[in-house]
C-alpha cells in the first residue's frame, strides 16, 4: 500500500519531462526538414528557424523547426523528431503539427517590437516584418509561431501565403479536387479485381432511389413512394435528385405545386413511425395566394398515407427556434470563453458566462423542440410537417434530432452517418455557406452541424447505453468538417456537389459513368483518416444496441430485436394512456419531466397537457435504450460540451483523470468478454474428444473492437498517463493564447478583439 | 459518454424496498413503484444475459426477448446479492416497516401531503422514535414518504388556505435540502402531531436518548473495529527515529478535544509540550497527521498560537516547530498554511489569537488560504437551498448557482489541499495546517490532501479511516455543526462542515472516475446518516465524550451497515491508482453542482440510467462467460487423453487491476 512512487507528478506540469540536453547533442545541428506531402500537394513557401510555442508560461519546451505552406496545409516540421507533442490519435493525412488551410479563420500577424498586429486576408500587404503568426483554428486550436530567428522577408512570405491560399478564390481550388484527382488514377490499378469503394462503404448515400426504397421498407412507409421528379434537378436547385412523397401526389402535382415553395421546395419524406405517422419537411409557400389551396392538398396528401387518416400537424421552427445567426453568436461567445479568455479570469463567474453565452439554452431549445415533435407523432399518432423558410437549416436539425430519439436505428453508427447523409447532405444543408469554407461570406456562417453534434452529445451523455458511437466519434466528426477532402461537407446542395464533381470529372479525365461516390468520397470512409485500431475508439463498450454481440447456438451473432419487440416498445401503453385521457394519478414523476411549470402547492394535477402526461408517463417508466428516448432537459442535465470545447486548453485538463478512465475499465471488461465468448465458440464447434484443443488466445488483435485491450499478464502496464480529459487529443501546443510573458501586445491579445470578423457580424446582428 | 451519477437511481435500489433499515430518508418517490428505473435496466441486461447464456447452455435460438414480461421468473443463477439482511425489519400493524428497536407514537389518518410537484395527497401519517412515515393508497400505486426525524432542522405550521378551519399546516424544513409540508385536521382526539415530532426530533431537547441508543440491528460485520489509530499510524511507517507515539493524552488529561494516541517528535520533553499546549487554542497541540513514505515530509495539524496583541511568543513552540522542520532531512523549510483569510486572521490577535510571525519561527513560511468561516459557509448552503428546492429557475439556473458561491468556496478548499499536497510531494517540505481551533477547515484541508496523496484512502476502507481519524477522532465537533436531537436550529455553532468535505471528495470521484473504490451512492448514505442519528459514528464532539457516552458499545457504527454489503458501495470502474498523487483540477470548468445530492428530492432532476450499472452487468456476465469456458474446459481435458497440452484459464482482469 505504502510503497515508493514513481510518478511524481505536479498539477502544474501536464507535459512530459523536459529532454535532457545530452540527448541534443548526439543530433547534427541541422537536419534536412523535409514535410510529409499528400498526392498533388505542393510546398507553396517555407521559412526555417521558426519556434512552436507550446507554453504561454516560458519558451523552454518551444520547438524549433521549420513552418510550411503547402496548398493543402500549414505544416510545422520540428527540429527534434521525437516531439513532445503527440496526439494519441494519429491522423493519416495529417501530422500533429499540421493544419489543413480550410480549417483557419484567422490568420494573425504581430510585430512584438513595434506593438503591431494584423489580420491577413487574401492577397494583402503587410507593412511589417513579423515576429509572431498566430493561427485561429475552427476547430478551436490557437497556434503561435514566433520568427526571431527566421529570416524577416521569408517570415513574411510565409505567412502571406498562408493567408492567401486559405482564402480560396473557388471552391475547385480546394485541395480535396487535385487530391482526390491523383488518388483516382494512383489507385485505379487497385480497384479492378477488388471491390469497388461503395460496396465496402456500409452507410447509405440517399443518392439513388433503393437506397430510399429500402428506409421506406424499413420504417413500413408503403404510402409512400420514390419520386424521380427532381431527376437532372428539374424542378429545384436545392432538393435531391430522388425523393419520397405520398403515393396519392402525381409527378404532375407536385410540379404544379412546386412553383409555390420556396426554392420549389416540395414536402420531402423524412421518416415514418411504426404507428404509421410520417415526418416530413418543408419549406415554405413563398406564395401568400395560394398558401390554403396548397397546405391543403398536400396535407390531404399526408392524411392519406396514413393508415389511421390521423391529423396532419404543422411546425413553424422559424417562429420558435433560434435563427442562425443567434447560433453563430452564442458559439462565438462560448468559444471566447472556453478558449481564449484568459484562464483565470473566467473561471471566477464561469456558469454565469456560460448561461449569458446562450449556446447551452440554444442546445436545449433544438433538443426541446425535438422532444414536442416525437410527441405529436408517437404521442398523439399524428404526421408532422416541419416547416422553415428554406427548409435547409433548422429543419436539418430538428428532424434529425427527432429521428435520433424515435428510431433506434440511428443511434448505431452507419445509421446515424446515414441520418447525417439524408437529413443534412441530401437534404441541402449549405455546409459550403454555412462552414464558410472560402471566407467569402461571414454573415451565412453559422454552427449548425456543431450544435446538432452537441445535442447528440447530450443524448449520449444520458443514455450511454444508447448510441454505437462515443464523444470521440462525434469530435472527430466535426474536426473532418475543416478538411476538406472528403464530399460530405463540401457543397450546399446535392445540385452543387454534383455539378462541381462532374466539372472535376472532365477535369481529371475520369470517364463517364464513373461513381461520384468513387473517386471523391464522403467522409464515412473512417479508414481513409485513421487506422483500424484508432477506429476502434468509435465504439461504444456500452452499447446494448442490435450490434451488440451475444452468442447463440455456438456462433457469435448480433442480437436482434424483432420488429415486434421494436413496435412494442413504441406502442405497447394502453391507449388509453396514449390518448392522455387516463383518471387519476397513477405515479408521480419520477425520473424527471418535461413539464415546464410546477403548480401552486395546492392545485392538484388536473391541468396538464396532453403533452406533459406523456413526457410525465414516459420519464416514470424504465428508458428502453433500444425505443423511444426523450432528453431531460433540466439544465442540470445539460452541460457543456467539454472534450469538445475544452479539450486543447491546457488548464483544463484533467492528467489521470477525465471520463476516459472509466471508458477504460468498460472497454477491457468487454473486450474479454468477446475473447471469452469468441473461446466458447471454439469449444461448442469442436465435440468432444475430438480435434485439438483450441489456443486460448483470443482473436487477432486487430480485429477486436475495443480500444484499449484485456489485458493479459504479458503486456508492459498501461501508460494511465497518457489518459487525461482530453483524451484522445493532447492540450500540449495546441492552445496557446498568451505572448511571452508581461508583454503588451500579448495583452491585447488575450482581449476579446480576437475574432474580428465574427464579431462584426454580432455587431449587425 | 460518461454521466456517471445515477446516484438518485441508484439510492432508489436500496430504498426501503430492499433494505428497510437502510436509508433513512426515502424521496417521495421511493416508494411509488416496486420497480426503480435503475432496477428495471438491470432486469433487462438481465435478460439479454440469461438469452446469451440459455442459449449457451440449451443450445436452441433464445426466445424473443420480451420488455413486457419483465423476467418476473428470472433465472436463479443471475439474482443479485441482495436483501442480506431485509429479513429483520418487522412490520408495524400498519404496514410501516420498523428497525429493530424502534417503536410507533402515533398514527393519525386524514392527512395532506402537500407536494410541491404534484399536488396534494391523501393518506396516514404514522410517527414513530425515528421516522415520520407517510402513506397514500388513494393513487393505483401507493405513494410513501419516509423520512427520518434526525434530519429534521426545525417545525413549522404555515398556513394552509381553503381546506376548512380546524385545517392546520405543518412544514419540516430538513437539513438535507427539503422541506416537506402536510395538512392535518386537528380534532380533539388526535395527539398533537407537532408536539410528537418535536419530542422524537430533537430527543435532547426533550432529555430523551438520541435513536442510535435504541437501535437494535445486528451486523455481522463491527465498525467500531474499521479505525484502529495505532495501525493507522503502523501502515505508515511510524513509529520512526523522529516520531513517537505519546500517551500524553491518554485520558484527554493534555487536550480533551483530541484523541488519546498522539504522534509526536521524539526528542521533545513533557514539560515542553505541556507549554505548548498552554500557547495552543483549545490546547490543541500540532500533532502528525501524515508521513510522506519517501520523504519523510508530514502533515502536521494543530491550533492557532495564542498570540494576542502584544504579539506574545513562546520558546517551546518555536522549539517544536524546528524539531519537525527537522525531521524531515530533504527540507530546511517548514511550510504553514493558515486556512483563514488573512484579515480574520489579523483580528483574532485581538481576540487573543493570532498566526506564527515568520521573524520569530526561522525557516518557516506562512501561507493564508483565504477560507470563508463557518457562517459564511451556513449561508452559502442556506442560498443553494433556494436554487434547488423546490422549484428550479431554468432560465437562471447556472447564474443562480454562481450567486451561491458554494462551489467557489468548493474550489478554495480543492486548492488549498492541492496546495498542502503539493508542497509535500513537490517541495518534499513538511506542511503545518491550522485554522483558529483547528477542527473545521483544518480537518477539510488535511483530509482532502491526504486523499489526493495516499491511494489508500480512496478505498473504502481506507476512506473510512480517513474519516474516523481526520474528523471524528480528532474532534470535528459534529454534535455542534450538525445539531443532533437539538431543537435550537438558529445556533451559529451549526455549519455543513462535513458536506461540504463530502462535496469535494464527489468533485474528485467525478474527475477521476476510476480512481475511487467507493461510489457515489457510498458517499450520499455517509451525509444521510450525518443526519439520521441512527448511528453512533457522528454523534458528540469528541472522543473523550464519546468514550464517556459508551458510544461504540451502546451504538452501532454506519461502517457496520456499510461494510456488511460492500458491493453496494463500490465503485466497478475502480483501477488502484496505487503510487499515484491525484490533483483535482481545481477550475470551475470541471466543478459540477452535486445535483444528485442537492436536488434530489425534485423528481424532474433524475439523472438517467448510471453508467455503472452497465458495467456490473457485464461484470456478470463475464464471469458467467468465464464459469462455462472453464466447465467446457474441464469436459474437453477429461474426454481427451492426451495431456500434452496445457491450458490455463484465460488471465481475467482482475476486479481493481492496478493501473
Amino acid at each position: 500500500m505504502f510503497s515508493v512512487k514513481p510518478m511524481k507528478p505536479t498539477f502544474k506540469s501536464y507535459l512530459p519531462p523536459v529532454q535532457t540536453d545530452v540527448k541534443k547533442t548526439f543530433e547534427p545541428p541541422i537536419k534536412k526538414l523535409e514535410p510529409k506531402l499528400l498526392q498533388g500537394e505542393i510546398v507553396v513557401n517555407e521559412v526555417n528557424f521558426v519556434r512552436k510555442c507550446i507554453s504561454a508560461e516560458s519558451s523552454q519546451d518551444d520547438l524549433w523547426g521549420k513552418l510550411i505552406c503547402t496548398n493543402f496545409k500549414v505544416s510545422f516540421i520540428p527540429q527534434d523528431a521525437s516531439s513532445k507533442q503527440k496526439s494519441q490519435l494519429s491522423h493519416l493525412l495529417l501530422g500533429d503539427h499540421d493544419i489543413p488551410l480550410t480549417c483557419l479563420e484567422q490568420v494573425v500577424t504581430v510585430n512584438d517590437t513595434k506593438g503591431k498586429k494584423k489580420v491577413l486576408g487574401s492577397n494583402q500587404k503587410l507593412k511589417f516584418n513579423p515576429t509572431e503568426l498566430i493561427l485561429y483554428c475552427k476547430d478551436l486550436r490557437i497556434i503561435r509561431f514566433c520568427f526571431g530567428e527566421a529570416g524577416p522577408e521569408g517570415a513574411k512570405k510565409v505567412c502571406l501565403a498562408i493567408a492567401h491560399y486559405s482564402h480560396p478564390a473557388d471552391l475547385q481550388l480546394l485541395f480535396g479536387f487535385e487530391y482526390q484527382g491523383r488518388r483516382y488514377h494512383e489507385s485505379k490499378g487497385e480497384r479492378v479485381n477488388g471491390s469497388t469503394p461503395r460496396e465496402g462503404l456500409r452507410t447509405p448515400i440517399f443518392d439513388r432511389p433503393s437506397d430510399l426504397d429500402r428506409e421506406i421498407k424499413r420504417t413500413g412507409a408503403s404510402e409512400w413512394r420514390v419520386c424521380s421528379v427532381n431527376e437532372g434537378f428539374a424542378i429545384s436547385q436545392s432538393l435531391p435528385e430522388f425523393i419520397v412523397v405520398p403515393v396519392s401526389l402525381a409527378d404532375e402535382d407536385l410540379k404544379k405545386y412546386s412553383v409555390f415553395f420556396t426554392d420549389r421546395r416540395i414536402p420531402l419524406w423524412c421518416w415514418n413511425h411504426p404507428n404509421g405517422s410520417a415526418l416530413v419537411r418543408m419549406a415554405v409557400i413563398s406564395e401568400p395566394l395560394q398558401q390554403r389551396r396548397i397546405d391543403q392538398k398536400i396535407f390531404t396528401a399526408i392524411t392519406k398515407s396514413h393508415p389511421q387518416r390521423s391529423e396532419v400537424l404543422r411546425s413553424d421552427l422559424d417562429k420558435c427556434l433560434p435563427n442562425i445567426q443567434d447560433i453563430q453568436s452564442g458559439f462565438v461567445k462560448v468559444r471566447q470563453i472556453c478558449v481564449i479568455d484568459h484562464f483565470e479570469e473566467s473561471d471566477e463567474r464561469w456558469f454565469s458566462s456560460i448561461e449569458n453565452s446562450r449556446w447551452l439554452e440554444y442546445v436545449r431549445a433544438f433538443l426541446k423542440h425535438s422532444a414536442e415533435i416525437v410527441y405529436q407523432l408517437d404521442g398523439k399518432n399524428a404526421s408532422v410537417i416541419l416547416q422553415e423558410e428554406e427548409d435547409r437549416d433548422l429543419n436539418c436539425v430538428v428532424s434529425s434530432l427527432v429521428q435520433l430519439m424515435l428510431d433506434p436505428h440511428y443511434r448505431s453508427l452507419v445509421g446515424f452517418q446515414s441520418l447525417v447523409q439524408k437529413e443534412w447532405v441530401m437534404a441541402g444543408h449549405r455546409f459550403l455557406d454555412r462552414c464558410n469554407h472560402l471566407k467569402k461570406n461571414d454573415k451565412e456562417e453559422s454552427p449548425l452541424f456543431l450544435l446538432f453534434l452537441d445535442c447528440v452529445s447530450q443524448m449520449l451523455s444520458q443514455y450511454p447505453a444508447a448510441f454505437e458511437f462515443t464523444e470521440s466519434y462525434l469530435t472527430v466528426l466535426s474536426d473532418s468538417m475543416w478538411i476538406p477532402l472528403f464530399s460530405t461537407f463540401l457543397f450546399n446542395s446535392s445540385k452543387q456537389q454534383a455539378k462541381h464533381l462532374m466539372d472535376f470529372a472532365k477535369n481529371k479525365a475520369i470517364p463517364h459513368g464513373e461513381d461520384q461516390v468513387v473517386y471523391f468520397p464522403p467522409v464515412w470512409d473512417w479508414s481513409q483518416q485513421f487506422s483500424p485500431k484508432d477506429q476502434t475508439l468509435f465504439n461504444n463498450p456500452m452499447y446494448v444496441g442490435k450490434g451488440a454481440a451475444c452468442v447463440q447456438n455456438g456462433e457469435v451473432k448480433t442480437f436482434r430485436r424483432t420488429k415486434k419487440a421494436y413496435s412494442h416498445t413504441l406502442r405497447g401503453m394502453p391507449a388509453s394512456l396514449r390518448n392522455g385521457t387516463k383518471v387519476g394519478e397513477d405515479t408521480l414523476t419520477r425520473r424527471g419531466s418535461l413539464v415546464s411549470e410546477l403548480r401552486s402547492d395546492f392545485s392538484p394535477v388536473k391541468d396538464e397537457s396532453p403533452s406533459e402526461r406523456f413526457f410525465r408517463d414516459w420519464f416514470s417508466r424504465p428508458a428502453d435504450q433500444q425505443g423511444l428516448l426523450i432528453p431531460l432537459l433540466v439544465p442540470s442535465h445539460l452541460a457543456l460540451w467539454k472534450l469538445y470545447f475544452l479539450r486543447w486548453v491546457p488548464e483544463a485538463c484533467i492528467p489521470k483523470g477525465g471520463p476516459i478512465t472509466a471508458y477504460r475499465k468498460l472497454s477491457q471488461l468487454v473486450d474479454e468478454i468477446e475473447i471469452l465468448q469468441n473461446r466458447l465458440r471454439q469449444y461448442k464447434g469442436r465435440g468432444p474428444g475430438n480435434g485439438p484443443l483450441p489456443s486460448p488466445s483470443g482473436p487477432l488483435s486487430d480485429q477486436r473492437r475495443m480500444y484499449f485491450k484485456a489485458s493479459s499478464p504479458h503486456d508492459p502496464p498501461s501508460p494511465s498517463d497518457v489518459l487525461t480529459s482530453s483524451f484522445p487529443f493532447s492540450p500540449t501546443g495546441n492552445l496557446c493564447r498568451g505572448g511571452s510573458h508581461g508583454t503588451p501586445i500579448s495583452k491585447f491579445l488575450n482581449g476579446a478583439r480576437i475574432w474580428l470578423s465574427t464579431e462584426t457580424l454580432n455587431d449587425t446582428v | 459518454m460518461e454521466k456517471q451519477a445515477g446516484a438518485a437511481g441508484a439510492a432508489e435500489a436500496a430504498g426501503p424496498n430492499r433494505k428497510p433499515w437502510g436509508l433513512p430518508s426515502s424521496g417521495p418517490n421511493t416508494g411509488e413503484t416496486p420497480e426503480s428505473p435503475t432496477g428495471s435496466h438491470v432486469e433487462w441486461c438481465k435478460q439479454l444475459i440469461a438469452a446469451t447464456i440459455s442459449s449457451q447452455i440449451s443450445g436452441s435460438v433464445p426466445s424473443d426477448i420480451n420488455r413486457d414480461s419483465k423476467a418476473r421468473r428470472r433465472p436463479d443463477f443471475m439474482n443479485l446479492p441482495a436483501l442480506r439482511y431485509g429479513a429483520q425489519v418487522t412490520m408495524s400493524q400498519n404496514q410501516v416497516p420498523l428497525l429493530p428497536g424502534e417503536t410507533v407514537q402515533t398514527t393519525v389518518k386524514d392527512v395532506m401531503y402537500i407536494c410541491p410537484f404534484s399536488g396534494l395527497v391523501n393518506g396516514t401519517l404514522t410517527i414513530t422514535d425515528y421516522k415520520l412515515y407517510f402513506t397514500s393508497v388513494e393513487r393505483e400505486s401507493p405513494f410513501i414518504l419516509d423520512v427520518n426525524l434526525g434530519v429534521i432542522s426545525r417545525l413549522e405550521t404555515i398556513s394552509v388556505p381553503n381546506q376548512g378551519e380546524n385545517t392546520k399546516g405543518l412544514e419540516l424544513v430538513c437539513k438535507d435540502m427539503r422541506s416537506p409540508r402536510f395538512a392535518y385536521k386537528t380534532e380533539e382526539s388526535n395527539p398533537d402531531v407537532v408536539e410528537l415530532l418535536a419530542k422524537h426530533a430533537f430527543p435532547l431537547s426533550h432529555s430523551l436518548p438520541l435513536f442510535a441508543f435504541l437501535y437494535k440491528e445486528q451486523f455481522p460485520v463491527d465498525g467500531w473495529k474499521v479505525y484502529d489509530p495505532t495501525a493507522e499510524y503502523r501502515r505508515q511507517g511510524l513509529p520512526n527515529e523522529s516520531w513517537t507515539f505519546s500517551k500524553m493524552n491518554s485520558s484527554y488529561e493534555l487536550c480533551d478535544t483530541y484523541p488519546s494516541i498522539l504522534v509526536i517528535p521524539t526528542n521533545i520533553a513533557e514539560d515542553d509540550i505541556k507549554r505548548v499546549a498552554v500557547f495552543r487554542a483549545k490546547h490543541r497541540i500540532p500533532v502528525l497527521s501524515w508521513i510522506h513514505p519517501e520523504s519523510q515530509a508530514t502533515i502536521i495539524r494543530c491550533s492557532q498560537p495564542l498570540v494576542g496583541p502584544s504579539d506574545r511568543r513562546c520558546k517551546e513552540d518555536e522549539h517544536y516547530l524546528q524539531i519537525i522542520m527537522d525531521a524531515n532531512a530533504q527540507s530546511h523549510k517548514l511550510t504553514i498554511f493558515d486556512a483563514r483569510q488573512s484579515s480574520v486572521a489579523v483580528t483574532n490577535k485581538a481576540k487573543d489569537g493570532g498566526f506564527e510571525s515568520e521573524s520569530f519561527y526561522p525557516n518557516v513560511e506562512l501561507n493564508f488560504l483565504e477560507i470563508p468561516n463557518i457562517h459564511v459557509m451556513r449561508e452559502s448552503l442556506r442560498k443553494m437551498k433556494d436554487v434547488v428546492y423546490p422549484t428550479i429557475d431554468e432560465a437562471h439556473w447556472h447564474s443562480a448557482i454562481d450567486q451561491t458561491h458554494w462551489l467557489e468556496y468548493i474550489r478554495l478548499l480543492l486548492s488549498g489541499a492541492a496546495k498542502v499536497a503539493d508542497k509535500l510531494e513537490s517541495g518534499k517540505s513538511s506542511v503545518v495546517v491550522h485554522c483558529s481551533d483547528g477542527w473545521d477547515r483544518t480537518a477539510q484541508l488535511t483530509s482532502l490532501a491526504m486523499l489526493m496523496l495516499d491511494s489508500h484512502y480512496r478505498t473504502l476502507r481506507g476512506f473510512q479511516v480517513l474519516v474516523e481519524k481526520e474528523w471524528i477522532s480528532f474532534g470535528h465537533k459534529f454534535a455542534a455543526r450538525v445539531g443532533h436531537g437539538d431543537e435550537n436550529h438558529a445556533n451559529s455553532e451549526r455549519s455543513p462542515l462535513f458536506v461540504q468535505f463530502i462535496d469535494c471528495v464527489w468533485q474528485m470521484t467525478r474527475q477521476f472516475p476510476a480512481a475511487f473504490e467507493f461510489n457515489e451512492l457510498f458517499l450520499i448514505t455517509v451525509l444521510d446518516h450525518l443526519y439520521s442519528c441512527l448511528f453512533g459514528t457522528f454523534l458528540y464532539n469528541s472522543e473523550q465524550e464519546r468514550a464517556a457516552k459508551e458510544v461504540q458499545t451502546q451504538t452501532v457504527s454506519l461502517w457496520s451497515y456499510i461494510n456488511s454489503q460492500v458491493e453496494d458501495f463500490t465503485n466497478p470502474f475502480y483501477v488502484d491508482y496505487e503510487h499515484h498523487v491525484l490533483y483535482p483540477l481545481v477550475s470551475s470548468r470541471h466543478l459540477e453542482l452535486w445535483t444528485a445530492y442537492y436536488a434530489r428530492w425534485n423528481p424532474r432532476m433524475r439523472p438517467q440510467v448510471p453508467v455503472h450499472q452497465t458495467l456490473k452487468e457485464l461484470l456478470l456476465l463475464r464471469g458467467e462467460l468465464q464459469r462455462r469456458v472453464d466447465e467446457l474446459q474441464r469436459d474437453a481435458t477429461s474426454h481427451s487423453l492426451t495431456s500434452s497440452s496445457e491450458h490455463s484459464p484465460a488471465h481475467s482482469t482482475p476486479l481493481h487491476s492496478a493501473v
